[in-house]
């Protein structure tokens, strides 16, 4: 579950907008929801809450049992390892391979012996078809398979809540559809998924929440039955 | 064990990154190192000179001429009791005459002055623990001149003096080359260690966005320093002893540092590169941590 309390948020520095102001909005478990709105509308910045890169102005951020106004420094890392996170740029670790882009993750939290490491990642390989790359480096995949390299590494933890930052944003539209897909085979199998893109068409075919957000408000807040348009 | 094998190699895989840098922060600190030995190496043979020299420390109490055999006795004991004192020898005016006399090729002197002018006399030698502390044989010297029967009390002041104020400025030379080089020490791993951050500066970034937790972003940049600081400590020993051997032919006896003195430059220099490698890496960890990327939405 994840829940903004009359969220407001403002960065620091002289001339800085709100980013946010009075967000009131409640994801629940298993939810598949998209967040819409143009550049600037305070989709990251909704996004950057949940993870706690950010805290909130004013109002508290709830995600699974973590409170922005109670959670430490400390505790982050087990939010973060809970939470799968997926960018438009990809984020991947450029000298390494597609392989150890995923094992790295593991080890950080203490998976060292390979045999585990090898089953673990192959699986995730796999599973978002990725198999045969990964030996790569990511400089010689194309921008859907490193985006899918990007969604391996982000399920590794088997997370509950998987996040996504205009994650076709810099992806045709074959590709595009295929992260889609395997968002919506991770929402089936019971994960929290919250997509921030511009794209209404994929949120159409998708959502089965779409918020709209506009200077860092939430103008709408649509249910849509699948393939009904928003 | 595993785990710490995988910080090794990330700490390596770091290095391999960036070699012509690790070099030059490897060679600085040989530099430095080095030349903190050297003056470990030469405190160390002076301090060995001058043991020997205290070696000879000691008091001559002169009494005077008329004292009864008794309170001589007497004497004699008490400077005994005395924790500092090693031996206590008793020598008669005419036992001293004697040994003048021997010294002068047999000259009579008695004769030839009429009468013996000289004084008996204790001659006092220090525990080598006392004759190793400073200023306990003037102590000592102070203590005894007041005891009735003693006329004088000789330590060769001069000398004395002059080789405890030599000490002196070789310990605090010693210790002034120690900071100065701790200094540099943590100044060039500082910079090599926050040098090597940065260069990994959006890596760390997505370390911490898929959770890594401090300390593990922290460890192979302390494994790196401790490396670095190790690695020029033996290279730094290592000539000091090529300097030793080359120098030995013409000072014989030079001796090279006690094991215990390497082990703790050895030790020192680490914990020093890990002190640095921390240092300079917690700050901007922390502004990562805070940093506020562009909204991009």
């Amino acid at each position: 579950m994840i829940g903004f309390d009359h969220v407001h948020l403002r960065y620091p520095g002289p001339g800085h907008e709100p980013a946010l102001e009075d967000v009131h909005v409640e994801v629940p478990t298993g939810q598949m929801a998209f967040l819409l709105g143009p550049s600037g509308a305070g989709k990251t910045s909704l996004l950057k809450l949940v993870t706690m890169e950010e805290r909130p102005t004013q109002g508290r951020v709830r995600v699974l049992e973590f409170d922005s106004v109670t959670v430490r420094n400390r505790e982050l890392p087990s939010l973060r390892r809970r939470i799968g996170m997926v960018y438009q740029d990809f984020r991947l670790l450029r000298d390494k391979t597609v392989f150890e882009n995923i094992a790295y993750v593991l080890r950080m939290t203490g998976v060292l012996d390979h045999p585990t490491l090898q089953r673990i990642v192959l699986r995730l390989l796999t599973h978002v078809s990725l198999y045969h790359k990964r030996n790569h480096f990511p400089d010689q995949l194309s921008g859907g398979e490193q985006q899918r390299t990007a969604i391996a590494r982000a399920l590794v933890h088997e997370p509950r809540i998987l996040l996504a930052d205009e994650p076709t944003g810099n992806l045709d539209t074959v590709s595009a559809l295929e992260i889609l897909e395997i968002f919506r085979r991770v929402h089936t199998a019971g994960a929290t998924v919250l997509i921030a893109t511009h794209d209404e068409s994929l949120a159409a075919r998708y959502a089965e929440r779409a918020i709209f957000l506009e200077e860092g408000r939430v103008v709408r807040d649509a249910r849509p039955a699948r393939g009904r348009g928003l | 064990m595993t785990r710490l094998r995988f910080f090794l190699s990330e700490a390596w895989e770091m290095q391999g990154r960036d070699v012509a840098g690790g070099l030059a922060s490897l060679t600085a600190l040989t530099a430095v190192l080095f030349l903190l030995a050297v003056v470990l190496l030469a405190g160390h043979n002076i301090r060995g000179a001058a043991r020997a020299l205290e070696g000879r420390k000691g008091l001559e109490v002169f009494l005077v001429g008329d004292l009864p055999e008794g309170r001589v006795g007497e004497m004699a004991e008490l400077f005994r009791s005395f924790g500092e004192v090693a031996e206590v020898r008793f020598v008669s005016e005419e036992q001293e005459l004697r040994r003048i006399e021997r010294e002068l090729g047999g000259v009579d002197v008695s004769e030839a002055m009429g009468t013996n002018p000289l004084s008996p006399v204790f001659r006092i030698t220090l525990t080598p623990e006392a004759a190793g502390r400073a200023g306990v044989v003037q102590g000592l010297a102070e203590e005894i001149a007041v005891y009735e029967g003693v006329d004088e009390v000789l330590y060769g002041e001069a000398w004395i003096g002059s080789l405890e104020r030599g000490l002196r400025h070789v310990y605090w030379a010693t210790a002034g080359a120690g900071i100065l080089a701790s200094i540099a020490v943590l100044l060039v791993l500082w910079n090599t260690i926050k040098l090597a951050f940065l260069g990994r500066r959006e890596t760390i970034r997505i370390l911490k966005i898929v959770g890594a937790t401090g300390s593990f972003i922290r460890m192979p940049y302390l494994l790196l320093g401790a490396m670095h600081a190790t690695t020029a400590s033996i290279l730094a020993l290592l000539f000091a002893a090529l300097l030793r051997w080359v120098l030995v032919a013409m000072m014989p006896g030079l001796r090279f540092l006690p094991l215990s003195w390497t082990v703790v430059f050895l030790a020192g220099a680490t914990l020093l590169g890990i002190l640095s490698s921390y240092a300079s890496v917690e700050s901007p960890l922390r502004s990562l941590e805070r940093s506020h990327e562009a909204v991009t939405s």
